[in-house]
């Protein structure tokens, strides 16, 4: 049976592995169950070796199904891989010493969030609600501990969502800033559920990049929270945000064409080799496209239903639907547009500077230059959403800046 | 081994030369030789010049004061605010004797680019950009006075800053002038990058500081006493220190009370003094010291530059500001850079201006590198409160003797007479009331006056001053109201004539009725059953002052 390491699946360790204390040290080979050509090795032996030193996650669940006894959370303190060379399959080795956490089988996670009503040019000063943070489904609720709220009188709920998460901090209004904390278990088969993650394909496969370290240049990729995510298009198109529909167990895509990559007519392809991951873990999921002195920066949340493409470009960008529906302005119509029910579902542009719409063709422009933020949202179930994913709580959503991390606390 | 530079102090720099250097070299350079550090070698001859490596001369220079032979020679010594004293515990250069502006010693105020004229140059430091605060003011610089004392009150009471530039020009103005409120630099603990207009710098080790040992409830100063009768002046000043829980053992707020080194201060600016004294103390100290691999991190920022701090898990952030850094929303904390420690690097050039530049050598060849090491750095916050203003020159001051503005904490205001901007005594427990002022052509209170501590009687002395609007006779009473216990006297405008205490006061607010009858003339009522003057009313000057001591209690008072 194989071992999972965070995002590194289809590991099959040695029998010999040690433990000694709070230290394992592991070995052994890739799976073959799920080894599938050379190319692939070499994309899982990066991912080992990016399990070290990795910025993002300090801590990761390790699972192992031939032994559970091993099963927690484990910082890894070393990783290695060895070259290809004359072994089964040719499938390589690897190695991992792991440093064992502090109750280490079911531990307590702590998101930490900052959140204000997100700086804008709309003259808006207060959300009638927002996304703070989002804690796994399988999480035991009645261990949700929300108290811990700074700087306002947060009143939250726990709400589930589409994508298998429990919004555990979720405000009724904003307007002052505030800042808190969500105290909550997992264990290490739960605290990924509806996490965050950049993905990258190679050849026919997606993958899950670990850490910051994509395998090669980042040419083809798409972030995701679980229930909409964001990437090069699966078809012709220069982007593609995708909506996960519970009912039917599938991804809803739309394409998007804007000058924000120099494409403005649907159906251009667009491979840019220059993408860096900025971050990578459970909370949220970054990537940075550099266009010489400018970046267009993509970025999405845990259990939202949104993302955000901060610009820095001194442009006057667009932003559209490459197939234009029956799109109409937002109740501020300064702030984008909608589109009308695309599968059953809809679809949100806005800026959280001003715009303009072109209700025909789908797109939203800048109406001033400079750096700005643009917002790509999505409502479940169109006209007929049910909360907390109306539109007017995505928007709310939308325009609710937070920042968020979840690291393990001591019980 | 590094060069430190500091805002509004004296930063310093040590360099050593092997100990291969020729003699000849070694022996040309003497203390008071200016060394220039330049981020690269300027290796044409012709390039070598005192004006153009003074311009090249962008992480400074320093004045060799200090010299070391172990085995290798060691050069140090200060920056090149050197010029214009090391401030306490060192000789100085002092304040012009004759004001190169007379009004220096006018009683009008004078803005600041009028106070710099009048003090600069001094030892070859000269105005560069000076820009009015809009805040004015008045005084008198007694002489003699270190400048650099002198200097610092000029800004703090004009609300300025200044920094002295390497090209030996000094700078001043207000705090945005100098160094934009808008940050063009954040520093995280994520790897360097460019995020749009900012420049995000590395973080290698960020270390967090608060401290509120030296937090204050209160100060008490004493002064010095009235022209027209000397001794101290005691005057307190009490707040509410933020940042602190504030409650004492049992419940209730505690009594920190600091006693603050007043003396030189007249009575009129001692509240003002004090206020600031308090100011400085009203928090913890907040200071954050980090290290920065950054390529060039130093030229990126200068000593006094407002920055971002963003690494929430650290504490360091402030909700009250909202930036987009890394595609996500952050929230990072506005400090300022109160030291940049760089280490000296094998790429960076090494010049001795000889002379004051009649010879340059270039010592690059010999220096000791220091290559590898990281820029330290030190900042020092606005204090993390949502919506807490700009740091201003009373509140920088981390650790006494440590980071921040020039000067130690407390530092003495020289300044003397500001007779025209008295400040109204509200804090210090009783608030004279006049009725019946607008007799005659009306007059104004000035409630400013000083308290005189009597230890003998265990009473202080309050002045308290009318001054008369137009001239012309003036008819009728004047009234002081006065609690029970108090007592009143005269004293005259302008001589040190003081007539005798009246009884204290009787039953509560009886009235102390002060009767005007002619300039050196006055009676007083102690009650309000007293006997009524009968003199004439008399005539007065235009804004002649009319002074009657109160003596008050102490315990009344503090």
């Amino acid at each position: 049976m194989t071992l999972t390491v965070g995002r590194v699946t289809g590991l099959h360790p040695d029998r010999d592995w040690e433990r000694d204390g709070d230290f394992i040290t592991l070995s052994g080979v890739f799976d073959t169950a799920v080894y599938r050509d050379e190319a692939e090795v070499d994309v899982r032996r990066m991912q080992v070796v990016n399990l070290a030193n990795n910025p993002d996650e300090e801590f990761v669940p390790v699972r192992w199904a031939s032994d559970p006894s091993i099963d927690g959370f484990y910082r890894v303190v070393d990783a290695s891989v060895s070259a290809l060379g004359p072994v089964r399959n040719g499938a390589g080795r690897w190695s991992l010493t792991l440093e064992r956490s502090y109750n280490a089988a079911n531990p307590r996670m702590e998101t930490v969030y900052m959140a204000a009503v997100r700086a804008n040019g709309l003259s808006i000063t207060s959300t009638s609600s927002g996304a703070l943070g989002a804690v796994p489904s399988i999480a035991d609720t009645a261990d949700i501990d929300t108290s811990n709220s700074q700087g306002s009188a947060g009143n939250f709920a726990i709400r589930a969502c589409i994508g298998g998460n429990v919004l555990a901090a979720r405000l009724s209004t904003l307007s002052a800033a505030l800042r808190g904390s969500v105290l909550f278990s997992a264990g290490p088969g739960e605290s990924a559920v509806g996490g965050c993650l950049v993905e990258q394909r190679i050849g026919s496969n997606w993958y899950p990049v670990v850490g910051r370290q994509p395998f090669g240049p980042l040419r083809e990729w798409r972030i995701s929270n679980g229930i909409v995510r964001l990437g090069t298009a699966p078809v012709a198109g220069p982007l593609s945000f995708e909506l996960w529909r519970a009912d039917t167990q599938t991804w809803n895509a739309v394409e998007l064409v804007s000058t924000l990559f120099g494409i403005s007519t649907a159906g251009a392809s667009s491979v840019r080799a220059n993408l860096s991951v900025i971050r990578n873990d459970d909370d949220a999921a970054v990537v940075r496209c550099d266009l010489g002195t400018s970046a267009e920066t993509f970025a999405i949340r845990r259990g939202v239903t949104f993302a955000e493409i901060d610009s820095h470009s001194g442009l006057l960008p667009d932003l559209g639907f490459s197939t234009p529906t029956a799109s109409a302005p937002l109740a501020t119509a300064t702030m984008g547009l909608r589109s009308g029910d695309i599968n059953g579902d809809r679809f949100i542009l806005a800026s959280n500077q001003p715009v303009t719409n072109n209700v025909t063709t789908g797109t939203i422009t800048r109406s001033g230059s400079g750096p700005g933020t643009y917002l790509v949202g999505a409502i479940y179930k169109g006209s007929a959403a049910a909360a907390p994913y109306t539109q007017a709580e995505v928007i709310a959503d939308m325009f609710t800046a937070v920042w968020a991390k979840t690291r393990l606390v001591v019980r | 081994m590094a060069y430190t530079q500091r805002f509004r102090k004296a930063g310093d720099a040590s360099i050593s030369l092997r100990a291969s250097t020729p003699w000849g070299i070694l022996d040309a350079i003497l203390p008071q030789d200016h060394i220039v550090i330049t981020p690269q070698r300027v290796t044409s001859p012709a390039d070598l010049t005192r004006a153009n490596l003074l311009a090249l001369a962008r992480l400074g220079g320093f004045t060799m004061v200090y010299l070391r032979r172990t085995g290798k020679y060691t050069l140090s010594g200060p920056d090149v605010s050197y010029w214009i004293g090391g401030g306490e515990g060192y000789p100085n250069p002092i304040v012009p004797k004759t004001p190169r502006s007379n009004r220096i010693r006018l009683g009008t105020p004078a803005n600041l680019t009028t106070w710099l004229n009048g003090l600069f140059p001094v030892n070859g430091i000269t105005l560069g950009t000076v820009t009015n605060t809009g805040t004015n003011t008045t005084g008198a610089i007694p002489y003699p006075a270190p400048v650099r004392e002198a200097l610092d009150d000029i800004c703090q009471l004009t609300g300025a800053e200044w920094r002295i530039n390497n090209d030996f020009t000094l700078d001043a103005g207000p705090s945005t002038t100098l160094y934009p409120l808008l940050p063009s630099v954040i520093l995280s603990a994520e790897k360097a990058s460019t995020e749009g207009t900012l420049r995000s710098v590395e973080a290698v080790q960020l270390e967090r500081e608060i401290d509120a040992s030296t937090t204050a409830t209160r100060v008490i100063g004493y002064g010095s006493g009235p022209e027209t009768e000397g001794g101290p002046v005691v005057r307190q000043v009490t707040g509410t220190p933020t940042g602190v829980r504030n409650v004492r053992p049992g419940g209730g707020t505690p009594d920190f009370t600091i006693l603050a080194d007043a003396a030189g201060i007249r009575p009129s600016g001692l509240m003002a003094h004090l206020t600031s004294v308090l100011n400085e103390y009203a928090a913890p100290d907040r200071t954050v010291r980090l290290t920065s691999r950054t390529f060039n991190a130093s030229g990126l920022v200068r000593p006094g530059d407002r920055l971002w701090v963003w690494s929430p898990l650290d504490d360091l952030y402030d909700l009250a500001n909202q930036i987009t850094f890394r595609g996500q929303p952050a929230f990072p904390v506005r400090l300022r850079a109160a030291a940049v420690t760089t280490p000296i690097t094998s790429e960076m050039g090494v010049y001795a201006l000889i002379n004051d530049g009649a010879t340059i050598i270039d010592l690059s060849q010999w220096v000791e590198w220091e290559d590898g090491a990281d820029t330290a750095w030190e900042v020092t916050p606005t204090g993390r409160k949502p919506g807490a203003a700009n740091i201003s020159t009373s509140t920088l001051v981390v650790t006494e003797g440590g980071s921040g503005s020039g000067g130690n904490r407390h530092s003495v205001a020289s300044h003397a007479d500001r007779s025209s901007s008295d400040v109204t005594d509200t804090t210090a427990g009783w608030t004279p009331v006049w009725t019946n002022l607008t007799v005659g052509t009306g007059g104004t209170p000035e409630n400013a006056g000083s308290y005189v501590v009597d230890n003998d009687t265990g009473s202080m002395d309050l002045d308290v001053r009318v001054r008369l609007g137009n001239t012309g006779s003036v008819t009728g009473e004047i009234l002081l109201a006065m609690p029970t216990g108090y007592q009143i006297r005269r004293t005259v405008g302008g001589g040190p004539t003081y007539g005798t205490w009246s009884g204290q006061a009787g039953g509560a607010n009886v009235a102390g009725l002060v009767q005007f009858n002619s300039f050196t003339s006055l009676r007083l009522r102690t009650s309000a059953n007293a006997a009524t003057s009968a003199t004439a009313p008399g005539t007065w000057a235009a804004g002649d002052p009319i002074n009657i001591s109160v003596r008050v209690p102490v315990e009344s008072v503090l």
